[in-house]
């Protein structure tokens, strides 16, 4: 079963557990090492205590062997004829603390010198002549010849316990007592946890420091490792059980007294040191793992806490706080972390920034649309989302539309019944479908609506549709126009063309009537009165008026219906000029006009229709000649930026600012009475235009009424090519 | 988790550890039956009281080996009166402070009448093995010996005298610092031999450790030119005066009481005390083996032979000890001594009279060879 930790705990406990593990096995092992460690080492304090016990009571030993030293090779009856034995020993013995008293025996064993302690208070004469010869120690030397050692007894000079040294002399011997409990003074080693403990020959305690137990006498040969040494072993050691207590203990034998020295601790003691060592131990383990917890939670705080950097960072990210991680680790992974999320932080802001414009440019492109997004849930019979420009496209709130039917309550009752029943088809067809209908804003207006619709299944089988609905009344409103356009132009040409063919059809009837009425006024058929002259001319004036007036308007049909063919000639427009003065001349000198023409010496060449130029130069001089009466008529031709240019001038009456266009209009120069007092069919102006512009220039006029007027005719130098059909025409302007 | 267990473990065993460490040190059964012993453990004759020490120990020893008394351990607590009155009472109340249902002891006289009065006082049952002082025959109190008192050992030991030896005329020495001992002895001895047709021709004096005394003692008493000489005194005394008295030409018998009998006036008497005659409230020779298992017992326990001082403190402390089974109080104690009349000493039976004095059986000892003998 795993919980979840925090990083820095699970750290912790791994570094923990890393610790903790050797330094477990480490303690386990030094709690059992010390264990046998400690008890080797007091089992070897011990040895070494009773070795110094023997060492020591060896040393003791001495003492009494040193006294009698001097006079073993002598005889008694020597050493009482030297000077005064009794004060040398008396001084010896208080010198001595543990010899008690010393005694020289005559070789019948009678006591014949003796010196005691004086704090016995008994003068060693008081011994001289006693018989010793009795006592076991002194008999048994006496038998053998052998220095020996007593039993140990209780003095009957102190009460003390007392051991006995009896040297055999030459002759006699001399025996030396000793006080076991000065000569067994093991203070130094009473310092120590070792209980130093001697008995007898026989196991009883004759030193032990417990003045309770010494007084029990307890014999101590029980004890296996004692009764191994009184039996004969040097030494031995090891745990014993005595009264009831445990102890570990070394025995060993003092050889030359039969005794032996016993330096022993209790169990529980040496187990307590053993404890204390190991409770040390553990206490150093513990204190080593309260460390490494420290350690450890300092180090995974301390690697954890970028960690919790980062993962704030990555949580602020997260609520849209961009601000920069810190990538100054010491440790490089946690550096490439950082870095790395700073990367995608930045990445996240920029494709958020970017998500925000689309979704701006998104948000302000649908509502800046002239439609509403939609999207409806079938199942649920809900609109999930309509857009907000609903308000503005038929003043209705958006959540105005919840169900189909309150959708299909806004739509003109004429459409409502065909728009439903289309969607309903189409989708349950599973097809995307366009509906048109009209749409009754709030208002009352009509709005005429194309809604594009998109139908979403899902798996589950739930439709969603999600479509657009456009305002189209605009388009309609423009192909409504479109077709009137159409129909009027249509219309026009139909003018046009009924013109052109009914000029045809009136000038070969008018070219009949002219051509007759001259051949009777020419008399050629036969005489005439002078009143059937005069009718006559009158007849064939009235006709040529009609006939000119029938070919401009022939001429401006052509041209407006585009059948105006341009016949491009190579020729000299000086020359033309001239010749169309000359043409003039008569009529102006008929006026009395000065008619001053000037024309580049070297002529000017031109690529151009020379018939439609001179139609336009006559119309333009017959006009000035016309309309001037007094005064000249100047006429000027140049070229520049490739034009050619004609300027007419006249000194005539001018023309109003006002009616400056109008003379270039058909419709009104034409029909106006008493303008045109000189004939002419009044077409002449607009026509030149119109020429003028079919062959790449215009015809302008500048004047000023009662002054004069200036007409400047420009064109081409070469004429513009036209791709169309010769049919069609090219018109000035395209 | 492994490491919390073990540590577990460790939190919870090192306390119980404790606790029985600390425990194991405070109850190891029910206390134990606490019986005092009163003797002199130091000084210069501590020999007796060592002795008596011994075998009261021995006594306790074994019986707790036995099983102690109703489940209760013995335990034997020894204290010194020092051979001195004041030391010995206050030795005495640190022993009934200290629990004693009874005191084996004093193992002498002098002892024993500064203490009875305060045995009486405290209520502790005094039970001595050796005191023989006639001050307190006769009483109906707290303090009991099995010991039979100075006249009747004094009139018997004339009797042997007169009647077995034949001596009419005896000197007699004997030890002023064991007055309370010596002169009822000394007494009785006389009125006993004088009635027996003897004569005790000196009645001399010595202060044990003044030597001068010593001399003058033996001078005056061999000067009445007698058939033996009657010493009563402690061991190393008695081979002192032996030693004089064998210097002055005394060449007949020497008696002593059995308190001089001890290895010391072989080790120092020698060839002065042989056949010394003394009586002995025990056989040393007896070949009963109750007494021959008492005796190797004590030899294997403490390697020396036992006296008469271990001996009877033996008998005293076993016979406190039969008497507390059921009831071990004093009191209980009282009641049952009280109504004693005899017990199985390691050496025949000991008879006890109404008011705890005793009657037993005397042997006459003499020293062969250095050796304690039966004198045939």
């Amino acid at each position: 079963m795993w919980r979840s930790h925090s990083f820095r705990s699970a750290l912790t406990r791994r570094l923990l557990l890393a610790a903790l593990l050797p330094l477990i096995i480490v303690g386990a092992v030094s709690v059992i090492f010390v264990r046998g460690l400690l008890a080797d080492q007091i089992a070897r304090s011990n040895d070494l205590n009773a070795r110094s016990l023997v060492a020591q009571i060896g040393q003791s030993l001495e003492v009494p062997k040193a006294v009698v030293a001097p006079y073993l090779d002598q005889g008694y009856e020597e050493v009482l004829a030297s000077e005064d034995p009794e004060d040398h020993w008396l001084n010896l013995i208080d010198g001595i603390p543990e010899v008690e008293s010393i005694l020289l025996l005559d070789d019948a064993g009678i006591v014949q010198a003796a010196a005691l302690e004086t704090s016995t208070g008994m003068q060693g004469a008081d011994f001289v002549g006693l018989d010793r010869s009795r006592d076991v120690s002194v008999a048994r030397a006496y038998a053998t010849g052998e220095p020996v050692w007593s039993n140990v007894y209780l003095s009957p000079i102190t009460g003390e316990s007392s051991l006995s040294y009896v040297a055999p002399l030459r002759s006699g011997a001399m025996v030396v007592n000793v006080m076991l409990p000065r000569m067994l003074d093991f203070t130094a080693l009473d310092a120590s946890s070792v209980l130093p403990i001697v008995l007898d020959g026989n196991g009883v305690p004759i030193y032990y420091p417990e003045a309770a137990v010494a007084i029990q006498r307890p014999n101590m040969r029980s004890i296996g490792i004692v009764d191994e040494v009184l039996t004969g072993a040097p030494e031995a050691q090891g745990r014993y059980t005595w009264q009831g207590v445990e102890y570990l203990g070394a025995a060993h034998m003092i050889g030359q007294v039969g005794w032996v020295a016993l330096a022993t601790q209790p169990w529980e003691q040496v187990q307590q040191a053993i404890l204390g060592t190991q409770y040390v131990v553990m206490l150093l383990i513990v204190l080593a793992a309260v460390f490494a917890l420290t350690l450890a939670a300092a180090f995974s705080q301390r690697l954890a806490q970028p960690i919790s950097e980062l993962a704030r960072h990555a949580d602020k990210v997260a609520h849209g706080e961009y601000d920069e991680a810190s990538a100054d680790y010491q440790q490089i992974e946690l550096s490439k972390l950082g870095s790395a999320l700073n990367d995608m932080t930045s990445a996240v802001k920029r494709r958020e920034q970017d998500l925000a414009t689309s979704a701006r440019q998104y948000r302000f492109l649908v509502e800046s649309l002239r439609a509403v997004p939609w999207e409806y849930d079938m199942d649920s019979d809900r609109f999930l989302y309509v857009g907000p420009q609903l308000e503005r496209l038929l003043g209705y709130a958006p959540s105005a539309w919840t169900t189909l039917d309150s959708w299909a309550q806004s739509l003109h009752p004429d459409d409502r019944e065909a728009a439903v029943t289309a969607c309903m088809t189409a989708t349950s067809r599973g097809r995307d479908h366009n509906l048109e209908y009209r749409a009754v804003r709030a208002d009352g207006e009509i709005v005429w609506i194309e809604d594009v619709v998109s139908v979403h299944a899902d798996e589950s089988g739930s439709v969603r549709l999600v479509g657009v609905m456009i305002d189209i009344s605009e388009s309609k409103e423009a192909a409504r126009l479109r077709v009137a356009a159409e129909a009027a132009e249509a219309a026009s040409h139909a003018k046009s063309s009924f013109l052109a063919n009914m000029s045809h059809e009136l000038r070969t009837p008018l070219n009949s009537i002219l051509g007759f009425g001259n051949i009777i006024l020419s008399r050629l058929a036969g005489p005439i009165n002078d009143e059937q002259e005069r009718q006559l001319g009158m007849i064939v004036r009235s006709g040529n008026h009609l006939l000119a007036l029938v070919n401009d308007v022939l001429d401006l049909e052509k041209i407006e219906a585009g059948a105006m063919p341009i016949e491009v000639d190579e020729f000299d427009m000086a020359e033309l000029v001239r010749s169309a003065v000359e043409i003039m001349a008569p009529m102006a000198k008929s006026q009395g006009l000065a008619l001053d023409v000037h024309v580049p010496d070297a002529g000017l060449v031109v690529h151009t229709d020379e018939d439609r130029v001179q139609q336009v130069l006559l119309n333009l001089f017959s006009n000035a000649v016309k309309f001037t009466e007094t005064g000249s008529v100047k006429i000027d031709l140049d070229s520049a930026d490739g034009l050619a240019r004609v300027t007419v001038t006249d000194t005539g009456v001018g023309i109003a600012k006002s009616r400056l266009e109008e003379v270039f209009d058909e419709f009104k120069s034409m029909g106006r009475p008493g303008d045109n007092p000189l004939g002419g069919t009044g077409l002449g102006l607009p026509i030149s235009r119109r020429l003028a512009r079919l062959l790449g220039g215009d015809v302008t006029l500048a004047s000023t009424k009662g002054k004069g007027s200036t007409f400047l005719f420009t064109f081409a130098l070469t004429a513009p090519v036209c791709d169309d059909e010769p049919g069609t025409g090219g018109v000035s302007g395209r | 988790m492994r490491q919390t267990t073990r540590a577990r473990v460790l939190l919870v065993v090192t306390p119980v550890l404790l606790v029985c460490l600390a425990v194991s040190g405070c109850t190891s059964g029910t206390d134990p039956i606490v019986i005092g012993y009163l003797g002199g453990l130091s000084g210069r004759t501590s020999d007796l009281g060592s002795a008596g020490r011994d075998g009261a120990l021995l006594a306790v020893e074994e019986a707790d080996l036995a099983g102690g008394i109703d489940g209760h351990r013995l335990e034997l607590l020894p204290a010194d009166d020092a051979q001195d009155a004041t030391r010995a009472a206050d030795a005495f109340k640190a022993l009934e402070s200290a629990g004693a249902v009874a005191v084996v002891g004093p193992m002498t006289s002098g002892i024993a009448v500064a203490v009875a009065p305060l045995a009486d006082e405290l209520g502790v049952p005094l039970v001595s093995p050796t005191t023989s002082t006639d001050a307190l025959t006769g009483k109906k109190d707290w303090f009991y010996r099995l010991y039979p008192d100075n006249s009747s050992a004094a009139r018997k030991l004339a009797a042997v005298v007169r009647d077995q030896l034949g001596h009419k005329r005896v000197a007699m020495i004997y030890d002023l610092a064991n007055r309370a001992h010596t002169e009822t002895w000394a007494r009785n001895f006389t009125e006993e031999f004088t009635r027996l047709g003897g004569s005790v021709v000196a009645s001399e004096t010595i202060m044990s450790g003044a030597l001068d005394t010593y001399d003058i003692a033996v001078d005056r008493a061999l000067a009445t030119d007698p058939q033996c000489v009657f010493v009563l005194a402690n061991a190393l005394d008695t081979a002192r005066l032996a030693t004089l008295l064998r210097e002055g030409g005394l060449e007949d018998h020497l008696i002593t009481s059995e308190w001089s009998a001890t290895e010391v006036v072989i080790g120092y008497g020698g060839r002065a005390v042989e056949g010394m005659m003394f009586l002995n409230t025990f056989d040393r020779e007896s070949t009963a083996p109750g007494y021959q298992d008492f005796a190797k017992r004590f030899r294997d326990r403490f390697g020396y032979e036992a006296g008469f001082a271990s001996v009877h403190a033996y008998d005293a402390t076993r016979l406190v000890i039969s008497q507390l089974k059921g009831d071990p109080t004093r009191t209980a104690l009282k009641a049952r001594l009280d109504a004693l009349r005899s017990y199985d000493a390691v050496q025949g039976v000991v008879k006890l009279d109404a008011t705890g004095d005793v009657e037993r059986e005397y042997f006459l000892m003499t020293i062969r060879d250095g050796v304690f003998v039966r004198a045939e």
